[in-house]
């Protein structure tokens, strides 16, 4: 089976799987070729997209090896014309986590056991420094160095290990360096002369006299509290209890270190490969063990219906993605102890339902009506733009209780063109207008676009229900035929 | 099912006698009350509920109800209970406005009575806001209501509307919640309506279900009160929102039809003035010599509907 991609309008192959390597088979084969070669070939269209998603998600597997994971983006080509095939390298640092595992070598193995088991083909190498150990997992079938080995056991490779872009490769080979060897013992001036600084960046950099870092795909979260099961474990109520007191875990540190936890995440590894995330966040800085839990729970508990275990999760982990130090004022609009009680509601129902269905209504300096009054989500609100509560003694409302997000055009008659309306038809219902006061008049913001001005009208039918309508233009002078809104509902 | 399991939470709060159980209430429904916080404490003893007449029965913050304003209703009803669920619905479809006029009435003397810093909860579902239109700040204000002490929460569904609203109840920080799902929905039947009762019951919250846009379905509410739309009182322009809210049915004291207009610079009901009052059904209300015993404690003495023999309009 090959896969096959367009580029620059040609066809060509991007992967083989072994049995057409077996067959003479290789990637950048255009695809009339291969199918003259081989009659009868399966090709299927490659799909780099698929592809990147499944590495992420990979990468965010490996987590259970390290914080530290990131993935390699490039090209194994041998063609410059050609970006594929694609270079599938995941890149972990297991500096300081590698004991866990009793060793780097038992490590590896487990991986590659795992990983081998999800049906993929791995090659595993590890090296003091990313450029050695890429290069051993790409050209040597994996294996493991000692720091100071990375000389020898790199000079007998090809001069692409180094991850060179394939025109500087095909310029060595041209002049006779072939391996890594041949570039080590080179006079350093004249290779940095004709071929460019990135081949002997490169080299210092897989033979460790320069820096490499790697960046991780996820953000190395501050706090992190894990579990592992020999037997995996699937009841949710398992799953909710090593939770509970990983939290446990994580409060006595962030209690220690004087800060609190604003983001939680707890990662469930399936023991297939599949990876879950569930995250909540909390609208103050918390250390309360209790607290967190409650509002981890929340989430567990509104997410019930997808949990799926599968054949059990082997690692839980629990981590606080996001701290802060700083009280947070965000509700500050109840007193001291209704704070606590807001704040806990909003936590909660906010976990449930989603934290941004949880708003508050602010003011805005705006005369556009549905533009004077904002929903913004209760943990962000801050305080200030409340609205103007004074209500004259006597004065009947002058702006409606509800208001349609999107006015609801309505069929209307008026006595003159510019008057207010004498009968409209709303929702399928006629109503005559007994009672009416307007127009008010809204024009548009001309400086951010022609809107038309709007006449306002508070009317009040035979029945005594009242709304507010508007008709939009002015007669005459932006439309002959104006057309009339309600949009919005007086008690 | 849902008959046997009514039955068992009416046998369960006759037990505890009035007070606010919830836990009693999880274990005999069968369905988790994971969502009472630990602070409501488990047994509130609910003060005993005067049907009062004197203006000074509801004068101190510890009483249990709070005056509409509106004199005649506050004889007959002994004002809005709090602690308790009260249930509103519009008369008709196009009362919706009404209604709700209605329900953020009996919420802002809810909140008059608790005091400045008091916060307040609409909980509704998202059809709702589609249909009926979103709670807005400047109409708020006008009304009378303070929107920044409001906290609104949309809800996909019923059952998250439910959520919310337990949560709110159940949580010290709110004088009053507004619950406004939408639609007849099944999960809005006895049950859930009877949860919402016994949390909100001894607690410090009034619960306000507000049933824009669905048929009065079962309800355990203290109150159920039917709402119209009324012409505002005299003159070429609307005037102060008026209600023909109707009393189906009472708990607590006696039912009937009154015309209410709320003065939004009062907070506060009152009698509507002058020609509407004389030619709308308020004189008309069915004047109950009294309270009549109940037969069961927790039903209106007389069947829903007949307290509405007079027809409503005179046209």
């Amino acid at each position: 089976m090959v896969l096959m991609a367009k580029h620059r309008g040609a066809a060509r192959l991007a992967h083989v799987d072994g049995q057409a390597v077996r067959l003479g088979l290789q990637p950048g084969l255009g695809l009339a070729d291969a199918r003259a070669r081989v009659p009868g070939l399966d090709v299927r269209a490659a799909d780099p997209e698929a592809d990147a998603a499944f590495l992420d998600r990979l990468c965010d597997w490996a987590q259970r090896y390290t914080p530290l994971a990131g993935r390699r983006i490039g090209t194994s080509s041998v063609d410059p014309e050609f970006p594929y095939p694609e270079d599938f390298t995941l890149v972990l640092d297991i500096a300081g986590c590698a004991h866990l595992f009793d060793g780097e070598e038992a490590l590896a193995a487990d991986m590659a056991q795992r990983l081998e088991r999800q049906g993929l083909t791995v090659t595993i190498g590890i090296a003091s420094t990313i450029g050695a150990a890429h290069a051993l997992a790409a050209f040597r079938r994996g294996g493991r160095l000692q720091a100071g080995e990375e000389r020898r056991a790199l000079a007998g490779l090809p001069v692409a290990a180094l991850r060179l872009d394939a025109s500087t490769v095909d310029a060595l080979a041209r002049v006779g360096l072939k391996r890594i060897g041949d570039l080590i013992d080179a006079p350093r001036a004249p290779l940095t002369a004709r071929f460019g600084r990135p081949v002997l960046v490169q080299l210092d950099r897989a033979l460790g006299l320069a820096e490499e870092t790697l960046s991780p795909r996820l953000p190395v979260a501050p706090y992190c509290a894990e579990r592992r099961f020999f037997e995996p474990i699937t009841r949710q109520e398992d799953v909710r209890a090593v939770a509970l007191s990983l939290i446990g875990a994580l409060a006595e540190r962030l209690e220690a270190a004087g800060e609190g936890a604003l983001r939680l995440r707890l990662s469930l590894w399936r023991v297939d490969g599949a990876l879950s995330h569930i995250e909540a966040g909390l609208s103050r800085p918390s250390r309360e063990a209790t607290v967190m839990q409650d509002i981890l729970c929340r989430r567990l508990d509104s997410l019930a219906e997808e949990f799926d275990a599968g054949y059990g999760f082997d690692c839980v982990t629990v981590a606080v993605t996001e701290t802060s130090r700083r009280e947070a004022v965000a509700l500050s609009l109840a007193g001291p102890d209704m704070a606590l009680e807001l704040t806990r509601f909003v936590d909660r129902v906010g976990a449930r339902i989603g934290r941004g269905r949880v708003r508050r209504l602010k003011a805005h300096a705006s005369h556009i009506p549905e533009q004077a009054s904002r929903a913004v989500p209760a943990h962000m609100a801050g305080e200030g733009n409340a609205f103007a509560t004074k209500v004259l003694p006597g004065d009947p409302p002058e702006r409606p209780i509800r208001l349609f997000a999107h006015p609801e055009l309505v069929e209307a008659m008026a006595s003159v063109p510019d008057g207010p309306p004498l009968r409209f038809r709303w929702r399928r219902v006629t109503h005559e207008v007994k009672r009416a006061e307007g127009p008010e008049r809204i024009a548009g913001e001309w400086w951010r676009q022609e809107a038309p001005t709007r006449d306002y009208f508070r009317v009040e039918d035979a029945e005594g229900r009242r709304f507010w309508m508007f008709r939009e233009g002015l007669f005459q002078v932006e439309t002959t035929h104006p057309r009339w809104f309600v949009h919005g509902l007086f008690a | 099912m849902l008959r046997r399991q009514v039955a068992q939470l009416e046998r369960a709060r006759g037990r505890s006698e009035g007070f606010a159980d919830p836990a009693a209430a999880e274990e005999l429904a069968g369905v988790p009350v994971h969502d009472m916080a630990p602070t409501v404490g488990r047994a509130a003893p609910m003060s005993v509920f005067r049907s009062g007449r004197a203006a000074n029965a509801w004068a101190g913050p510890e009483t249990t109800a709070v005056a509409f304003g509106h004199p005649e209703v506050d004889a007959a009803t002994g004002g809005l209970k709090r602690g308790a669920l009260h249930d509103v619905s519009p008369a008709g479809a196009p009362d919706m406005a009404a209604a709700t006029g209605f329900a953020l009435a009996c919420a802002g003397r809810l909140l008059a009575a608790a005091g400045r810093d008091s916060l307040w909860l609409w909980v509704r579902a998202e059809m709702a806001g589609r249909e009926a239109g979103e709670p807005y700040g400047p109409g708020l204000a006008a009304f009378g209501l303070d929107p920044s002490r409001l906290i609104a929460v949309t809800a996909s569904d019923t059952a998250d509307v439910l959520r919310a609203a337990e949560e709110g109840l159940a949580a010290r920080a709110f004088a009053a919640v507004v619950i406004e799902p939408f639609g007849d929905d099944r999960r809005l039947d006895l049950t859930a309506c009877r949860r919402l009762s016994l949390i909100a019951d001894g607690g410090r919250s009034t619960g306000i279900l507000l049933r824009t846009g669905g048929a009065p379905g079962p309800t355990s509410a203290v109150t159920r009160w039917r709402v119209a739309a009324a012409p505002s009182g005299g003159g070429a322009h609307p005037g102060n929102p008026v209600f023909a809210a109707d009393l189906a049915r009472n708990r607590l004291g006696q039912v009937g039809m009154w015309m209410m207009e709320w003065r939004t610079d009062e907070q506060s009901f009152r009698a509507p003035r002058g020609g509407s009052q004389a030619e709308g059904p308020a004189s008309l209300a069915i004047p109950l010599s009294g309270r009549l015993a109940a037969a069961s404690g927790d039903r209106s003495p007389r069947p829903t509907g007949s307290a509405t023999v007079v027809s409503f309009r005179n046209r």
